[in-house]
């Protein structure tokens, strides 16, 4: 069946845009959001929408030849258009700092390596954006006393990378009434 | 016309939205949803998955015209408690804001708020912080059905083009022709009941319009050769070919 970006269809996509990535160079690519928390098997995958957000390309200057290969698999297999998309670079504040030192590698095809954001980074991310849809995936993601620590530390360093003051307040609201898990 | 789906559970819905055009991360259902039923399952199990409510609410923005208005409402009225329709109340009600059209007016005006304010999902319902987090950010619309929840954009590129939509679901092309009007929940209704067909009177019972209404869009329908009388009756039935052909 044409299209739904299920695990096993994003596997065999992941797989065929290695393939199709024909630059002599190799490439780290750093997923966030649901495509996330989906491969990684953090949030139940029939919930979250759509594509695979990326919010780093090492090196940057491959993004373009990345999505180029990547609109092509999607032709091929028939998958959404934008399925694999950059526009959650446009939130680079977002990441937590040190989240290269905790990403978790997903998969390696040709030059291509795969990365996830962590768990806890994911979390960070969250309570930044504190949608309704957010909290549910907070509690998918059982948050924990060190858990909220990192996301206090992170949300206190958020004012340095420009991220306004009324988003950090309310997510700061948010993690204070979060009900903690032990 | 329609294929009736009974799947239950969200994942059941997550799958029969996915069929219908929304991208979720999974397997689309087996069969073309019935849309109307759909709305209310949603509106029954949108407060435990405010993605799907988002998700419904932007598919409604963008496809609104192969909802068939009056089966909506007469749904409505046949299958959802009064005090149950305040989520579909909200649902239509965002979709009338972010398109600025009125097509769902008869069916909300089945509709009414919550009895009491409160959060409209689960997750800030069951926490007295994040309940008063949600009353502080919800939109002057979820404040009218009592039902907190904050604005949100809609998600359309989560959406497919109706090009896919029609493609893997074929009954749609007569909705989107009929433009959701009465003319489209008479095709549903004579293919999925055919005691409908047993006069006007019927249609109009079980359209939940009036005779007069139903004769007028009838004879649009038999002039356009998508139903046609059974001779010597008045029995009406839906047109699976061309009239000239039957």
């Amino acid at each position: 069946m044409a299209g739904s970006l299920t695990p096993e269809t994003l596997d065999e996509a992941l797989k065929l845009l290695g393939e199709r990535f024909k630059e002599p160079i190799d490439v780290e690519i750093l997923l966030v959001g649901g495509a996330a928390g989906m491969v990684s098997g953090l949030l139940p995958a029939h919930r979250t929408t759509g594509d695979c957000d990326v919010m780093i390309y090492q090196p940057h200057h491959v993004m373009a030849a990345v999505e180029l290969a990547a609109d092509q698999v999607g032709k091929e297999l028939a998958l959404p258009a934008h399925w694999f998309n950059s526009k959650a670079q446009i939130r680079l504040d977002s990441l937590p700092d040190g989240w290269r030192d905790r990403r978790v590698w997903y998969c390696t095809h040709g030059r291509l390596s795969i990365f996830t954001a962590s768990r806890v980074d994911l979390i960070a991310m969250k309570f930044l954006a504190h949608r309704p849809q957010d909290l549910e995936d907070l509690k998918d993601l059982h948050v924990r006393p060190d858990d909220a620590a990192f996301v206090r530390a992170y949300l206190d360093g958020l004012p340095a990378k420009q991220t306004t003051a009324s988003e950090i307040s309310e997510a700061r609201d948010y993690l204070e009434a979060w009900e903690i898990e032990p | 016309m329609i294929m009736s789906d009974d799947t239950i559970g969200t994942h059941g819905l997550h799958a029969r939205w996915t069929r219908a055009g929304v991208l979720f991360n999974t397997a689309q259902a087996a069969q073309s949803p019935d849309l109307e039923r759909l709305l209310i399952d949603t509106s029954k199990a949108a407060r435990d998955d405010a993605r799907l409510f988002i998700m419904a609410a932007t598919w409604l923005c963008r496809y609104s015209t192969l909802i068939a208005k009056h089966r909506l409402k007469r749904l409505i009225l046949d299958e959802l408690p009064a005090g149950d329709r305040a989520p579909l109340g909200l649902l239509l009600d965002t979709a009338r804001q972010q398109t600025g059209e009125d097509r769902f007016s008869a069916a909300l005006a089945e509709c009414s708020p919550a009895p009491a304010a409160q959060p409209f999902f689960s997750i800030e319902r069951s926490n007295p912080a994040l309940a008063r987090l949600a009353k502080r950010r919800a939109s002057d619309l979820s404040r009218r059905w009592n039902l907190w929840m904050p604005a949100f954009e809609a998600k359309y590129d989560a959406l497919r083009p109706a090009t896919w939509i029609v493609n893997q679901n074929p009954a749609y092309a007569k909705r989107a022709d009929f433009r959701g009007d009465l003319r489209a929940t008479i095709l549903i209704e004579l293919h999925d009941n055919p005691a409908s067909g047993e006069s006007e009177l019927a249609l109009a019972r079980f359209t939940g319009t009036t005779r007069a209404a139903v004769r007028d869009a009838l004879a649009d329908l038999e002039l356009g050769g998508h139903i046609f009388r059974k001779a010597g009756q008045n029995r009406l039935g839906a047109a699976l070919v061309p009239a000239a052909a039957a």
